[in-house]
């Protein structure tokens, strides 16, 4: 039929719009690894341990990629978002539980954000508390009154700050071979007791900024109310890589910023101003600045991304309808849990003011210890032949994901183990 | 046995049942429920002892409320059991399942049923889908209760009962009710989109299936093009026909321009000639122009019949076409000559020629316009509908208002 020769090149015109159509929820969910607990946290282990921590890296970046391809390929297939099929297969106990281990987690994460907030105040000059008390309420007013497409927008220019770390890395002249060598087996430095017994604890903290339970979540609600199609999962599958690939690509320059600037000389990171000076090889004087901006800009798209996967989870494993696209009439219970929650964190930061650079370690492992029933019933779900059909998954995949799984479970108990026993 | 009181599903699952004796004979795993006369009843328990199931058909029970369930076998008596795809099972096929709520037009999450007595059954008398329910099943009612009467806080009870609910998989046909299939029909077409954008595409197109044609094909065009292409892959292309039949030519367009190309050609086979050809010519157009607006159904006549003729003619085309306000008139060549409007014709005397009643200034667009210009000429002119017509001066086609206004709307505002 000669009419659908016009359909077929329109057809091919789209597809390459189409790509960019999808870039979106894999990307931001990856991005926002680095809020400001990821940008604490990978800083601390670049400037405690210098350029062994990149070891663990590469593991854990293939995990986040294979875990963020199963969560985008489970929602797109069944249409269902990660929660509303935890209810429907497992029941209200199981729902409960992961609810729970969610918000346990994502708890100790806005904590986190808040704290980075506190900190950047004080770099700007800016009282902490009031400052504190603006954002949340901006982070609830850009969620209720904006939409699906503006929150997208605002955080993936959010993404641009990143940029400077790589910069800064490469001013700063470090040893690439050192530092690309330890991608493949950890070296070059003198491994004392109390260098590893940091290295085991630490490395559980940068897993759990890399991979959280809610960032699973999140992946599979923000897929859902994007709705795409199926015939799109390939696109989406490769979405779900590059996105795992460039948030740990942003990880690796902010590990090897921190360990040439601080590491290398000795320097103890406790303040903003310390954490500044990884970029200063980029920025110059304005090291200060930038770096205060980033964070703030990182912790706010942490608030938002963190709150919102705990509201969406809330809404599936419970039954309300949940979507940003919902004014604020139509979703109350929605956005009352987004805000209940930023309103409680913030309660206990401006009450407790703890350190941001000691916080995120511990708020990072707790994430990484709430991982594994999460990715019990993960694995369990993609690999249902009759819920995914042909999509289902695949020996490698569900191996691999067993076994990490099962890692991750032996060294956070003895992480937490060691933290206790020994400090 | 009378069944008195009501229970609720999650207070029998996981129960002990006593035999005459007062024997554990183990514990009840589900429950298997069958169509009856009305409401859906209770057949049979399936209960688990030390791993292997057994069944207790419902006459054999003797005690069946809160506190205590019993029944009058013993346990070398007892039937075994093999699970069943095939039954119905209230814990495995219809608790934390998603269903819709005929009467709210909703979709809504099973948390707990209530059974109640009907003669000697026990039948499926409603569905719980509030905190409550949830509650229940975790165990902590009565504790809940009393903490929060401290507060004299309690929580509502919300209750859906079983006739207005509509499943959502086939399996659980038989035992849905007649009322709410017929309920959801009668909701506005934009509602029953609207539940159908909550499920999945399967449960869509089991949902769809139930309406009579003309309701589906208007509840399939309210629907997000993704949606619409799942549920028409699920259907095969003859079903899919009969319902592209249905819907007027821009809409039919529109749908199958979102498909893959073989799948719209597979569709578009089993069409009928006239509709199909219909199609096709708007298909022609590119989407963003005025030509893929357009729709080729409208009201065309020559300018020499009478008002009379022409109120006749209305009579028959007012069946296939959806805008009848503008009545085009085509002089002797069948070009456009110019418009009059059903108000026009009806205030006009019924021997006046149309030539005599029309207005020649007409406004109209190219096919190859784009879209925006089409809706500023609307928004301008304050027009309902604006006809489309080519460099010979033949009428295409007519974008009519409320393509408009779903334009407008985009531009600004998200369409997901």
């Amino acid at each position: 039929m000669a009419d659908f020769k016009k359909l077929r090149s329109s057809y091919l015109w789209k597809r390459s719009l189409l790509f960019l159509g999808v870039f979106g929820p894999a990307t931001i969910t990856a991005m926002a690894d680095n809020d400001a607990g990821g940008i604490a946290t990978y800083s601390v282990a670049g400037a405690k341990l210098g350029y062994p921590i990149l070891f663990p890296l590469l593991l854990i970046t293939v995990l986040l990629a294979v875990t963020q391809e199963m969560g985008m390929r489970l929602t797109i297939i069944t249409r269902r978002g990660l929660a509303d099929l935890i209810r429907e297969k497992f029941g209200v106990r199981v729902s409960l539980l992961i609810f729970a281990a969610l918000l346990i987690a994502n708890f100790g994460t806005l904590i986190t954000e808040l704290s980075a907030v506190m900190t950047t105040s004080a770099m700007f000059g800016l009282p902490p508390a009031p400052t504190v008390v603006a954002i949340v309420l901006f982070s609830f007013l850009i969620v209720t009154l904006g939409n699906y497409r503006l929150t997208q927008s605002i955080m993936l220019v959010a993404c641009l700050f990143f940029l400077s770390y790589i910069f800064s890395a490469f001013k700063s002249k470090p040893d690439w071979d050192l530092a690309l060598g330890n991608l493949l087996y950890p070296h070059g430095v003198d491994f004392t007791r109390a260098y590893l017994r940091d290295y085991l604890i630490i490395s559980i903290g940068v897993l759990g900024t890399t991979i959280t339970p809610w960032g699973q979540f999140f992946i599979s609600s923000f897929a859902y109310d994007k709705k795409i199609k199926k015939g799109r999962v390939f696109l989406s599958q490769f979405e779900a890589y590059l996105g795992a690939f460039l948030t740990d690509f942003f990880s690796f320059f902010m590990i090897v910023a921190t360990a040439t600037t601080l590491y290398v000389n000795h320097i103890p990171l406790e303040s903003g101003e310390q954490a500044a000076l990884a970029i200063k090889p980029f920025a110059g004087e304005l090291a200060g600045k930038l770096f205060a901006v980033g964070i703030l800009n990182a912790a706010f798209m942490g608030l938002v991304v963190v709150s919102l996967s705990t509201a969406y989870a809330f809404a599936e494993f419970f039954g309300i309808s949940g979507s940003l696209n919902d004014s604020f009439k139509k979703g109350k219970s929605f956005y009352i849990v987004y805000l209940a929650q930023l309103a409680l964190a913030t309660l206990v930061i401006l009450s407790l003011r703890i350190s941001l650079f000691k916080l995120a370690i511990v708020t990072q492992t707790i994430n990484a210890i709430m991982l594994p029933p999460v990715f019990y019933y993960l694995i369990k779900l993609t690999s249902d032949k009759a819920l995914m059909g042909q999509y289902a998954n695949n020996k490698f995949q569900r191996i691999f994901a067993i076994c990490c799984t099962g890692m991750i479970v032996v060294v956070s108990f003895v992480a937490v183990g060691v933290y206790f026993f020994t400090s | 046995m009378a069944f008195l009181t009501e229970i609720f599903s999650s207070e029998i699952i996981k129960r002990p049942v006593l035999d005459p004796k007062g024997e554990d004979l183990g514990r009840v795993k589900d429950v298997i429920v069958v169509k009856g006369d009305h409401l859906p009843k209770v057949s049979a328990l399936i209960i688990d002892r030390k791993k292997s199931l057994y069944v207790l058909p419902w006459n054999s029970l003797n005690i069946f409320n809160k506190r205590i369930l019993s029944t009058n076998t013993y346990l070398d008596s007892l039937a075994p059991y093999v699970l069943n795809p095939d039954d119905l099972l209230i814990e495995r096929d219809i608790l934390d399942k998603q269903i819709v709520d005929a009467n709210g037009a909703k979709v809504v999450r099973v948390n707990d049923i209530k059974l109640g007595g009907y003669d000697d059954d026990a039948v499926l008398v409603a569905i719980d889908i509030g905190v409550r329910g949830i509650i229940r099943r975790l165990g902590v009612e009565r504790s809940c209760d009393g903490f929060l009467r401290v507060f004299h806080y309690s929580l509502p009870r919300q209750l859906i009962n079983w006739n207005y609910l509509q499943p959502l998989r086939s399996k659980l046909d038989p035992i849905t009710l007649k009322v709410p299939r017929q309920m959801i029909a009668d909701l506005h077409p934009v509602d029953i989109a609207e539940i159908i954008n909550q499920i999945t595409p399967e449960e869509g197109s089991h949902l769809i299936k139930g309406l009579d044609v003309e309701t589906a094909a208007e509840t399939l065009i309210e629907l997000k093009p993704e949606v619409q292409a799942g549920i028409l892959t699920s259907m095969g292309a003859e079903k899919a026909a009969d319902l592209i039949e249905e819907m007027p030519p821009d809409d039919a367009a529109d749908i199958l321009n979102d498909l893959p190309i073989e799948h719209a050609q597979e569709i578009l086979g089993h069409v009928e000639k006239e509709d199909a050809e219909d199609i096709q010519e708007l298909l022609s157009h590119d989407e963003d122009t005025a030509g893929g607006l357009m729709t080729n159904a409208f009201i065309a006549y020559g300018h020499e019949i009478t008002v009379a003729e022409a109120i006749e003619r209305l009579r028959l085309d007012a069946k296939e076409v959806e805008n009848v306000y503008y009545i085009y008139v085509l002089d002797r060549k069948e070009k456009l000559m110019g418009v009059t409007s059903l108000r026009e014709i009806i205030l006009a005397e019924p021997d006046c020629h149309l030539a005599d009643i029309i207005r020649t200034n007409v406004k109209t667009i190219r096919p190859g316009a784009d879209k925006m210009e089409a809706a500023e000429l609307v928004a301008k002119y304050n027009l309902y509908a604006l006809p489309v017509v080519d460099d010979d001066g033949f009428i295409r086609g007519i974008i009519t208002a409320d393509d408009i206004l779903d334009i407008l709307l985009s531009a600004g505002h998200r369409r997901g």
